[in-house]
């Protein structure tokens, strides 16, 4: 019995991978972090043993939640981790910082008008428009309400466009 | 789909009202069609970077490489350590040239410093005139 819930698990892990990858790369940009994250999510959900995990409802939702709030505890660990040695080294990450760099493309200017989104924000647009999640999954994912996903994302997709546009019409 | 129905499903797409069916018709849309408005091409680039981005797989395992560690590695290591060893030892016994060559020089030098130490304060009777002229002019210049 419990060879074949371990082997139902490698399964559906074997599955999540290559997303837990991706949103935790979104969050944390690095590769290498990105993929200690994936490591560290996949040994958690396998410590928690196979009838607790067979409780959550949707293993997936569960999943991406756990990998989200690692992305959080790590930024935030980050975060002050950084304060801590000098205030003035904080400076926000915006656009006119950027403007150095070349920007060959339009595809490099959505992944650089996205690498600027606020961590929630980025959260809402990796799980709607790269992993076509619906609104109650990602409701639940944020822990927020169904309504208030859809307010973020319409937000952010405006904002973005108008940014893209910006960008088009004047240049970086 | 014409594009009458596709301005109408963009304007629900940006007030979040779309479903991911809908969604996926217009990524299918952007994806499919070279020609068009100036004011939609923002939107194939978005789509585009977003059908990019699922693509994106985790590394895949690097295959473990061999050890490099061979049992004769052992052995030889084991002869370099002892040789070592002996040379060590032999080293401490003697002063070789070189340490020679500094223990002289080293001497000289310690020589030729108490020379011109003990002449040094010759000198410093001279400067001390300097002081002197220095309190004058502090006067004048009052």
């Amino acid at each position: 019995m419990q060879l074949i819930a371990d082997q139902q698990f490698l399964d559906q892990i074997q599955a999540m991978r290559d997303k837990i990858f991706r949103i935790t790369k979104r969050m944390l940009v690095s590769q290498e972090e990105a993929e200690d994250a994936t490591q560290d999510v996949i040994v958690k959900l396998w410590s928690l043993g196979s009838e607790k995990r067979d409780r959550y409802k949707s293993m997936e939702a569960y999943t991406v939640t756990m990998a989200k709030n690692y992305c959080l505890d790590r930024l935030k660990s980050k975060q002050a981790q950084v304060l801590s040695f000098d205030d003035s080294i904080r400076v926000p990450k915006t656009l006119s910082l950027q403007k150095e760099i070349e920007l060959t493309d339009e595809l490099n200017w959505v992944t650089q008008l996205i690498d600027q989104l606020p961590e929630k924000e980025k959260m809402i647009i990796q799980l709607r428009e790269i992993e076509h999640y619906d609104f109650d999954q990602i409701a639940t994912i944020l822990e927020i309400p169904e309504g208030t996903v859809r307010v973020y994302l319409s937000r952010i997709r405006k904002k973005l466009r108008k940014q893209f546009l910006e960008i088009q019409n004047h240049g970086l | 789909m014409d594009y009458k129905e596709i301005k109408h499903l963009l304007d629900l797409y940006l007030e979040g009202n779309t479903n991911l069916s809908e969604e996926e018709n217009l990524r299918l849309f952007f994806k499919s069609t070279k020609e068009l408005p100036p004011e939609w091409e923002s939107f194939r680039s978005f789509f585009g970077y977003y059908d990019q981005a699922k693509l994106e797989r985790y590394p895949q395992e690097i295959t473990k490489r061999k050890s490099l560690f061979r049992p004769w590695m052992a052995a030889a290591s084991l002869v370099a350590i002892v040789l070592s060893l002996q040379f060590y030892s032999s080293s401490l016994n003697a002063l070789s040239t070189d340490q020679m060559d500094a223990q002289i020089a080293f001497d000289q030098f310690k020589d030729n410093m108490k020379k011109v130490s003990s002449r040094l304060n010759k000198g410093a009777k001279q400067v001390s005139y300097l002081d002197y002229w220095n309190e004058t002019t502090q006067k004048l210049i009052k």
